[in-house]
């Protein structure tokens, strides 16, 4: 069963369960999606229309024709390297055009940040939607984060604080299992340890840890939070320390069957306590055609309740 | 204006009509006979919804093969839309005569959908209103429904009387809760806890007790018979405001008691009221 579990969480694999009819299916999806995106504008949404464009034909090709693993794609204008171009399509899917991010600000210059950058895809979004945006994005992976480091140089961001940690209840070291979108500081995410596919396991290192609220220091507009089964740590270390109440918004990624420590009700708990307004939505199948395994991911939009 | 107005409903509802049809059509578990029968009696549906309060009143139709008395075409619309459409009850057993506890009937969709999955099926209803519990009544006996028991009664987690809210436009959001509705006739109903009525193994409960499912689970857990039950459909509704019915102690006595659970958005209100989908698997 892990292995099964293992199997849809290694979003490569994902590529390989898609039909051609149910991509077909999924291109006119998003080419409707975007041409409906009327907070966009139409300057933005043109610029995503030949930016998904290009992404896919690069889709179509990759690894028929040419390799783009280590190569870089224009995106709405920026330039942004990457490792392994199917991490990159899923993320730019997540980000660009399902916007699972996308929040309403009137304030032109919001306070973000990015917990769980990964190769800073969400943070070239939030610039995108509000260039004076000020950011700060964590990521523990040393590859990633220098790739993160090179996207934000290339396209000269400014206002932009990157720190190479993980985010957790304390500070110190800890064991980072697995890479690119998959690293976890949590043991067992995967399954148990040894069964996860066994490249990834032989990737563990050592980064350092950091608790959220030495980073907060005042009003935050928005909290993106994708860190991979920590969820719960870092949440309810935030509301012990207070730092919850400072937080307009919070969008994040619950990871689901994940070992005790992240349970839901225990996440959606601190939630309540910190009197937030929730709204979820499950970005897998539909419950009635799920099987045990399906339901892995969860997105949570929080927002602050007026006191 | 006017007109502009009235081009964007008409658009509107041929989009949704399309959606529902496609959903029928692309229904993998139905055979063809079953998809055009299903498709035959909801465009049935449709028209009479169109004509209802125009030119008839409806007040009793078939669907299905069965005969249905309603509160109103309306509310009849949505059920069918929910249960039989989206299929949001659906469960795949390889039973043939499942036991089913159906809280929060209403006038007894939920029973016939049901009693069409698994004719072989026994069925115990619980529907607290009086008025909604004479048609459940009216709809099990004209369709001769065989091992379907009901009971008029609220669940809680207390046997006592309770105030019940109704509102006349909408009998599906009828409740027991005060927070929910402000609105609405106030009616005394008899409550009871869900278990006292169970003694051995539940292949489904199906509950939709508006705001109550806390109250509902809270007592099932603390008796034990949350032991006997194999999977758990249920509404969850959120409302903020509402702190006995928070989500997050209804998921803690789920996984206390070692239940796998998916859930989904089924909708969501301007004041951020919202139902959610929740299916439940005893690990």
């Amino acid at each position: 069963m892990a292995e099964l579990r293992g199997k849809y969480l290694i979003v490569c694999s994902k590529n390989n369960i898609m039909t051609f009819g149910a991509r077909v299916q999924s291109f006119f999806k998003h080419f409707f999606s975007i041409i409906g995106k009327r907070h966009l504008g139409f300057g933005k949404r043109f610029r995503l229309l030949v930016t998904f464009f290009l992404v896919y034909i690069k889709r179509l090709m990759h690894k028929r024709v040419v390799n783009f693993d280590g190569t870089y794609v224009s995106v709405v204008g920026f330039r942004v390297y990457f490792d392994d171009f199917e991490d990159f399509f899923w993320s730019f899917k997540d980000i660009f055009l399902d916007e699972s991010y996308y929040f309403k600000y009137e304030n032109k210059q919001p306070i973000i940040i990015d917990a769980g950058a990964n190769i800073g895809l969400s943070v070239l979004y939030f610039k995108w939607l509000y260039p004076e945006a000020c950011i700060t994005a964590f990521e523990p992976h040393p590859d990633t984060y220098t790739l993160l480091e090179k996207n934000v140089q290339v396209n000269s961001f400014s206002s932009i604080e990157l720190h190479d940690i993980a985010l957790s209840d304390r500070r110190g070291t800890i064991t980072l299992f697995g890479k690119n979108r998959a690293a976890t500081i949590v043991e067992g995410f995967f399954g148990l340890k040894g069964k996860w596919n066994k490249d990834l396991v032989e990737n563990d290192l050592l980064v350092s840890t950091d608790k959220m609220s030495s980073f907060v220091d005042g009003h935050v507009d928005f909290l993106k939070l994708d860190i991979e089964g920590a969820e719960s740590l870092v949440l309810s270390e935030m509301y012990n320390s207070g730092v919850l109440t400072q937080i307009d918004r919070i969008v994040m990624e619950y990871h689901h069957r994940t070992p005790e420590v992240n349970r839901l009700s225990g996440v959606l708990k601190t939630l309540e306590d910190a009197r937030f307004v929730m709204s979820f939505s499950s970005n897998t199948k539909k419950v009635n055609a799920m099987t045990h395994w399906d339901f892995t991911h969860l997105m949570i939009v929080c927002i602050a309740h007026v006191k | 204006m006017l007109n502009k107005i009235f081009m964007k409903n008409i658009f509107k509802k041929v989009t949704l009509i399309i959606k529902d049809v496609l959903i029928i059509l692309a229904n993998e578990r139905l055979t063809f006979a079953n998809k055009v029968n299903l498709l035959f009696n909801y465009i049935k549906v449709r028209i009479l919804l169109f004509l209802d309060g125009r030119i008839i009143n409806v007040k009793k139709l078939r669907f299905l093969g069965f005969t249905v008395d309603i509160v109103s075409m309306n509310e009849f619309f949505i059920l069918v839309q929910e249960i039989f459409i989206r299929e949001v009850y659906y469960f795949n057993f390889n039973i043939d005569n499942p036991v089913i506890f159906d809280a929060g009937s209403n006038i007894g969709m939920s029973v016939l959908y049901f009693k069409y999955l698994y004719p072989n099926s026994f069925i115990y209803a619980f529907e607290p209103s009086p008025k909604t519990f004479e048609i459940l009544q009216y709809n099990t006996s004209e369709n001769n429904l065989k091992n379907v028991e009901l009971f008029n009664v609220g669940l809680s987690d207390i046997k006592s009387n309770a105030d019940f809210f109704v509102k006349e436009s909408m009998s599906l959001a009828n409740t027991l809760v005060v927070e929910e509705r402000r609105e609405g006739e106030m009616i005394e109903v008899r409550v009871d806890c869900l278990s006292h009525y169970i003694e051995s193994e539940i292949d489904i409960l199906k509950l939709d007790v508006q705001l109550s499912e806390y109250k509902v689970l809270h007592d099932l857990d603390i008796s034990g018979k949350l032991n006997f039950i194999n999977t758990i459909h249920m509404e969850i509704h959120y409302l903020p405001e509402y702190k006995d019915n928070e989500m997050s102690s209804i998921l803690s006595i789920l996984e206390k008691n070692n239940f796998i659970y998916h859930m989904e958005l089924n909708e969501i209100k301007s004041d951020n009221f919202a139902t959610y989908t929740l299916k439940a698997f005893k690990k």
